[in-house]
């Protein structure tokens, strides 16, 4: 480049940024930052809830209760998504299409969709991505449909098949995560990503995470425990591109309606546990856990 | 004041005007380049500790800048700005003020994005080729012959111009 071009470019350009409208007043962007990380902080904990609350409160009753969507219903125009769950106005149709033509294997999409379209029952949205719930409209099984691009597009989209029955295992998935698709070694966020369902003494979960937070979690009528978590892990930066190992979830704690303490599992890392509730009997034994037919019972759930 | 807040306002107060170049740099327009920065400042804050630490500020930040341009280009505000209004708009107005060729702001919005964005992070902000392929996340090499191939383009507009102005 020759001397010329360059100081021209910086001369001009310059003046350019001179020209430029006023910078924003540093304490209007600090106090933005702020406000941002005081919204996130609070996101972190609301997701976890939120994740549980909506498709407790809204997604599975419904559902369970036998007004599920058939497949007709889609021409029929009726809704493939429950009351109360947000979708942040994306088209439900599509979300649920993007779920369909997701990477997930084709005996996956086959247990979800086989029985007719889905409907969303839950929907997460954080910086890390986005989620959805979709139970099968026979109430056979039930996905967890997630998007780490937060696209939903089908090329990016996976879903994880839960069939509700004794020797299902509680899906647990951990790890650093990457908003913006920032290098794994600069990495600022950690998430969890579980589902699980439980016996019927087990009417709450709390998890302790690495960041020393404790989540409380209502389990639903059901059994059905949702834990969506993001968290800044301490003291994690490394630029070995390694990963390092991480218990991400130190403890969690199995409490029942009285608030007791029915068990508790202290975890050294991420590995699935085989027996996740000590102290009581293994989960083939409770007869509310056993048979997926039990979801569409209408009969009042202390059946389980 | 926290150290937290303490750390990030000295490094806000002092960096604030680079990452304003950089995030015009690659978007183009001062007022969208502001709301870049202040999205790239709360997301740097969130994680301000442990990049402090590592004393990475500048490089993430700068990374930061340039994914949260993108992801603003990407939004359907930004796409539906008509390309002919934007290229024809502020280019004729700053070639009235010139006395000879083609202003050479004006040339390089003639330019393919990527390329304007690597002649300004190398030219004007003075980033290294390392620098601007990390924030970029292209290889060196890409940086070094997509600059190439912008200096060639300018040169070729600027000569264009001003042999078009001679003649008339």
């Amino acid at each position: 480049m020759t001397t010329d071009l360059a100081t021209l470019l910086h001369t001009r350009l310059d003046h350019e940024a001179d020209q430029a409208p006023p910078e924003p007043a540093l304490g209007d962007l600090i106090e933005h930052c702020e406000r941002d990380l005081t919204r996130h902080r609070r996101r972190l904990i609301g997701a976890a809830v939120a994740a549980a609350g909506v498709v407790i409160a809204f997604g599975l009753p419904t559902f369970l209760t036998g007004s599920s969507t058939r497949s007709d219903d889609v021409a029929s125009g009726v809704t493939l998504v429950d009351p109360g769950v947000d979708l942040d106005g994306q088209d439900p149709a599509s979300l649920i299409e993007a779920c369909k033509t997701g990477a997930q294997t084709q005996e996956s999409t086959d247990l979800v969709f086989g029985p007719g379209t889905p409907r969303i029952v839950g929907y997460s949205n954080t910086i890390d991505q986005t989620s959805l719930v979709l139970v099968a409209a026979d109430g056979s099984a039930w996905a967890d449909c997630f998007n780490a691009d937060k696209t939903l597009d089908g090329a990016n989209t996976v879903m994880n098949v839960y069939i509700p029955r004794p020797s299902t295992i509680a899906p647990f998935s951990a790890g650093l995560s990457c908003p913006d698709q920032t290098p794994e070694a600069a990495c600022d966020q950690f998430v969890i990503d579980k589902v699980d369902r439980l016996p019927a003494d087990i009417a709450q979960v709390e998890f302790r995470t690495v960041d020393g937070v404790t989540t409380t979690i209502d389990t639903d009528q059901y059994g059905f425990v949702v834990f969506d978590y993001q968290g800044i892990p301490p003291q994690i930066y490394t630029e070995d591109p390694t990963p390092p190992r991480i218990p991400w979830i130190t403890q969690t704690t199995y409490l029942d309606e009285a608030g007791n303490v029915l068990a508790t599992n202290r975890w050294t890392d991420s590995t699935l546990q085989p027996q996740r509730v000590k102290g009581i009997p293994e989960l083939a034994t409770y007869p509310s856990l056993s048979l997926s037919a039990a979801l569409l019972d209408t009969q009042p759930p202390a059946a389980r | 004041m926290n150290d937290r807040r303490s750390d990030f306002v000295d490094f806000a107060a002092s960096r604030r005007s680079t990452l304003r170049r950089l995030a015009y740099a690659l978007c183009g327009d001062w007022h969208t380049a502001d709301d870049i920065v202040q999205i790239s400042l709360s997301k740097l804050y969130r994680a301000w500790p442990k990049i402090h630490r590592a004393g990475a500020e500048d490089s993430y930040a700068r990374q930061i800048v340039a994914r949260t341009a993108i992801d603003q280009a990407r939004r359907p505000s930004r796409r539906e700005r008509p390309v002919a209004e934007h290229l024809t708009h502020q280019p004729e107005a700053r070639q009235a003020d010139l006395d000879g060729g083609m202003d050479v702001v004006a040339a390089l919005e003639l330019l393919p994005p990527r390329q304007r964005q690597v002649v300004m992070m190398r030219h004007w902000l003075d980033l290294s080729v390392e620098e601007t392929a990390a924030a970029l996340r292209i290889s060196e090499g890409t940086v070094k012959s997509t600059t190439a191939r912008a200096l060639e383009r300018l040169r070729s507009l600027l000569d264009d111009t001003s042999g078009e102005r001679t003649r008339t």
